[in-house]
């Protein structure tokens, strides 16, 4: 192998067209944060060390220690101005793109600090993809064109681009719907499904950890179902990070389930746990819906 | 698999590994930050060095009669080296109240009618034959007002005049060149623009207030007193001054039309006079020989662009305030709505700009109302009639005496410089009379093809400039003391007017000879270029800021670099809006000629090195216009039709181009 770009699980690429046809996707034992050791599907860990981000003199997150577990989806909940997205934000780097914002603290990506002075922000951003609130998918662009977005654009030329869309498509559970016309603009495609596009984007470039940004928020509820049944098929292969509003969808998709208020991790758990047996009193408010 | 053992033991080195072999040419941001910043600085650099080499060369007049004594005094007198700008301040006042006092109101009436009281099919028709008002050059306006209007209302003229001598200001003989006739083309050249903000504001009148007021027994024109025009009041204000700061800048219309005299200021509307910049393109010739006159009409310039920033730094005041006047307006509105449904009088007594409309609540029956309503909608429609009326003849004489002039030839020769031309460029260039070999005037070739030049080399170079400017006050400069400052700098250029910068280029490039020559094809393109550069600017940033941030972040997301953000997601989704601005500012530049004459000089045979004198249509028409000889005023007319097909092209491409814009 000589890419230089991704040194692991290029082999998959063509033939492997959906993540959840690998016959050894479910060894990690779920919920305990140990997958099994040495396969191909092995995830990576995040790990957030006394991360504060601020705007401008504010500061929204308020020094957090959190990990996030391979294979695994770890929801983030809280009430509106908490700092979950903010924090979000901060892991691919995002955050400093906002004039005046910053992050402090260590961010390790499999123990390396991505959060380094000296790291290139843009070489991060090809290991932790992202997904929006709304979906944003190029309006310049046909469906193939978008997809493939992040493989022209890295100028990642090691790989069929046409096997790599069709495989992200797959992944995305859109192939179905949009194999038949694959020039057509991806703005034509209706709000979920553009959403699942953007979500093909996000990984037909094979990032480490995918970031949802409250990924439903702006679909119907049967769009909703489909995006949450895809997310439980992409632990599989990636780690996931879902800030939401909606504190049922974190009990549906969400393994492990943070806690956060005003800028602070109250605390974090195995999903179960958090909603029947919190720890934390203003967990338990949250949870029972006293304050939003 | 490359995943060698080191690897798996250690997964973090797979990262280090990526980390250290991936090329994202991130490295490029910080290069492509400071090459824009600098692009806008030079912005600045440019607005500095135009003040200070305006100023420089005005010194001598300023300090010879003080500041004061060279605006009161209104004598203008170069044959005895007396300079007092008073005259032509007051001409320039005179000729523009004249514009605003015919133009505004019968902008209000169009825009009202296309608003509110037109079928809807009738709409789209009106509102596209005033902005067709709205691309035909200046000089056009020029060429049409002096061959067609003026002789024609010359006797309605002299009967005003006799008639009503007893009112100050009127009377006396008529000249066929004077303040009124001027004042009434720039009447016509406001109205587009006077009217285009204006219906841009009553468009943004909510429904529920027209209907509110509807709901309340009101007739249609007492909805439109009652909510439409409160709400729209402040756009309305500051459109007209937009328009009145056009009316103060704009020269050549004026310099063909208002006689030129600048010994004092006559004594009455129907006398001959001259404005700040109609004597800059009249006289800057002369004043080659005499640094003491071209002082004074740089220093003639420099008020001129004084009045107008301050009159433009106004209008945008007001149209930005309509926005926090909102709340008021929607008060009042409900107010007066309310007692125009009791038929009461309403109790505040401000009246506000608009006292002259009739009063509905002042007219208590039923009847009566409906009266006014009928009487105030027959008079919007019949002053919209009345703005489309000049369109329509000026147009139909352009098209038939154009279009007799235009045959094969017309566009395949060269004009010889036969009959009128020769005494024309005498009278410009100073130059010996060269011998006519014939009596054929020629074509128009050297025009049209020096005009696509000119135009095209200020589009080539500054095109590219002005979008990268608006892209670093969109990318880069938003939020920024920089980009604000940069911002502001853009607004003074916008107001700074054609002939000023025209002056400018004459003044640094054109008299110090640089490139060997004094006068250029490519020194025409630096004005067009200065002219054009605010408006692609200006016209691009709306474009770029409709661009969603979402799709910046989603690419950025993706890993790819600012700059390539920039370039293959941004510019690309603006592109369509990008083009159209792009075309407006060039067809803007191909109908200017007060900057052209003073910088491309007099030519008539083709030239292609555009270091050396071009032709070019506007100087063609000009020329002609002014000339003596009815078969020049014909090839005038051709020229003119030649050049709004041209512009009218141009417009219309940039329209289609809007139209495939995927930005709402």
């Amino acid at each position: 192998m000589n890419a230089p770009n991704r040194t692991y699980d290029s082999t998959d690429a063509p033939s492997d067209v959906s993540p959840t046809q690998h016959p050894d996707a479910h060894l990690g034992e779920r919920g305990t944060g140990t997958p099994a050791p040495a396969t191909k599907a092995k995830g990576h860990e995040v790990a957030l060390r006394g991360v504060k981000s601020f705007y401008g003199d504010n500061m929204a997150v308020k020094g957090v220690d959190l990990d996030f577990h391979a294979n695994q989806v770890t929801a983030m909940i809280g009430p509106s101005g908490c700092g979950k997205s903010t924090l979000l934000r901060s892991i691919n780097r995002m955050h400093e793109e906002i004039p005046g914002a910053r992050v402090e603290g260590e961010i390790l990506l499999d123990g390396v600090d991505i959060n380094a002075a000296d790291t290139d922000v843009v070489a991060i951003r090809r290991m932790v993809g992202m997904i929006f609130q709304r979906p944003n998918p190029f309006p310049t662009m046909s469906i193939r064109e978008n997809v493939a977005a992040g493989l022209k654009f890295n100028k990642i030329k090691d790989v069929n681009h046409d096997e790599r869309v069709e495989w992200a498509l797959r992944g995305a559970g859109l192939w179905d719907e949009v194999k038949d016309r694959l020039n057509a603009p991806g703005v034509g495609l209706s709000g979920g499904q553009q959403q699942r596009l953007c979500i093909a984007r996000t990984i037909a470039i094979k990032p480490d950890v995918i970031l949802m940004d409250e990924p439903c928020s702006a679909l119907d509820p049967i769009a909703t179902l489909k995006v949450e049944e895809l997310i439980q098929e992409l632990k599989e292969e990636f780690t996931i990070v879902l800030v939401t509003h909606n504190m049922q969808q974190a009990a549906r998709v969400g393994d492990r389930t943070a806690f956060m208020y005003l800028g602070d991790l109250v605390e974090v758990d195995e999903t179960n746990k958090i909603f029947t047996n919190p720890s934390d009193s203003r967990t338990e408010e949250y949870v029972s819906g006293k304050f939003s | 698999m490359a995943t060698s053992p080191a690897a798996a033991a250690d997964p973090g080195a797979r990262l280090r590994d990526h980390l250290a072999r991936t090329k994202t040419g991130s490295w490029l941001d910080p290069w492509v930050k400071g090459g824009l910043t600098a692009l806008a600085g030079l912005i600045f650099v440019l607005l500095v060095y135009f003040l200070f080499k305006l100023g420089l060369e005005a010194e001598p007049v300023f300090s010879a009669y003080g500041l004061w004594d060279f605006v009161a005094k209104v004598d203008w007198l170069p044959s005895q080296d007396t300079y007092g700008a008073g005259a032509l301040v007051a001409g320039t006042a005179i000729t523009s109240a004249i514009a605003l006092i015919i133009g505004v109101p019968i902008a209000v009436a169009t825009a009202l009618f296309v608003t509110e009281l037109a079928p809807a099919r009738f709409r789209g028709l009106i509102s596209g034959t005033l902005e067709l008002l709205a691309a035909v050059p200046s000089v056009v306006y020029g060429l049409w007002g002096f061959l067609f209007l003026a002789p024609r209302i010359k006797g309605a003229e002299q009967w005003v005049a006799d008639t009503f001598s007893f009112i100050p200001f009127i009377g006396g003989d008529v000249s066929a060149a004077n303040y009124f006739i001027t004042g009434l083309i720039l009447a016509i050249m406001i109205i587009p623009i006077v009217s285009a903000i204006s219906r841009e504001v009553m468009a943004t009148v909510p429904a529920d207030q027209k209907e509110a007021a509807l709901a309340l027994g009101a007739t249609r024109w007492e909805m439109i007193r009652t909510a439409v025009l409160p709400y729209s009041r402040a756009g309305i204000v500051g459109g007209s001054m937009l328009g009145l700061g056009r009316a103060l800048g704009e020269t050549i219309a004026v310099a063909i039309l208002i006689g030129g005299a600048t010994a004092g200021v006559g004594d009455s509307i129907f006398s001959q006079g001259s404005t700040l910049a109609s004597v800059i393109a009249l006289e800057f010739q002369e004043a080659t020989a005499s640094p003491e006159h071209r002082a004074a009409l740089i220093g003639a310039g420099l008020l001129l662009f004084a009045v107008t920033l301050f009159i433009n730094a106004i209008a945008r005041a007001y149209i930005s305030r309509s926005e926090s006047r909102l709340e008021r307006a929607q008060r009042d509105a409900a107010r007066a709505s309310e007692a125009a449904g009791r038929g009461d009088l309403p109790k505040t007594g401000r009246r506000g700009v608009f006292s002259w409309i009739p009063r509905p609540e002042l007219v208590t029956s039923l009847k009566g109302r409906k009266r006014v309503d009928k009487f105030a909608r027959g008079s919007v429609g019949a002053l919209t009639a009345l703005a489309l009326l000049p369109l329509a003849l000026l147009l139909a004489f352009l098209i038939i005496r154009g279009g007799g002039a235009i045959s094969w030839s017309f566009f395949t020769t060269d004009p010889t410089g036969a009959a009128g031309a020769v005494s024309n460029a005498s009278r410009f260039l100073g130059e010996e009379a060269a011998p006519a070999a014939t009596n054929d005037l020629g074509g128009i070739r050297s025009a049209i093809l020096g005009t696509l030049e000119v135009v095209g080399l200020a589009a080539a170079v500054v095109v590219p400039i002005g979008i990268a400017v608006a892209v670093y006050l969109v990318e880069y400069g938003q939020g920024t003391w920089f980009g604000s400052f940069v911002r502001y700098l853009v607004d003074v250029m916008t107001g700074v007017p054609s002939v000023v910068f025209g002056l400018f280029v004459y003044i640094s490039l054109v008299v110090s000879q640089v490139g060997g020559v004094p006068f250029a094809g490519w020194k025409a393109s630096v004005a067009l270029g200065l002219l054009m550069l605010p408006i692609v600017i200006n016209s691009s940033l709306p474009v770029l800021r409709l661009v969603p941030a979402s799709l910046r972040e989603a690419a950025l997301a993706l890993g790819v670099p600012r700059w390539k953000v920039i370039l293959r997601i941004v510019l690309p989704t603006a592109l369509p809006g990008l083009v159209t601005g792009a075309l407006l500012a060039i067809a803007r530049a191909a109908g200017e000629t007060a900057p052209i004459i003073f910088t491309a000089g007099v030519a008539t045979a083709l030239a292609g090195d555009p270091n050396g004198p071009l032709n070019t249509l506007p100087a063609q028409i000009y020329a002609d216009v002014t000339a003596s000889s009815s078969a020049q005023h014909d090839r005038a007319w051709g020229a003119a039709l030649t050049l709004v097909v041209l512009i009218l092209l141009l417009s219309l491409v940039a329209r289609l181009a809007q139209r495939r814009s995927r930005l709402s």
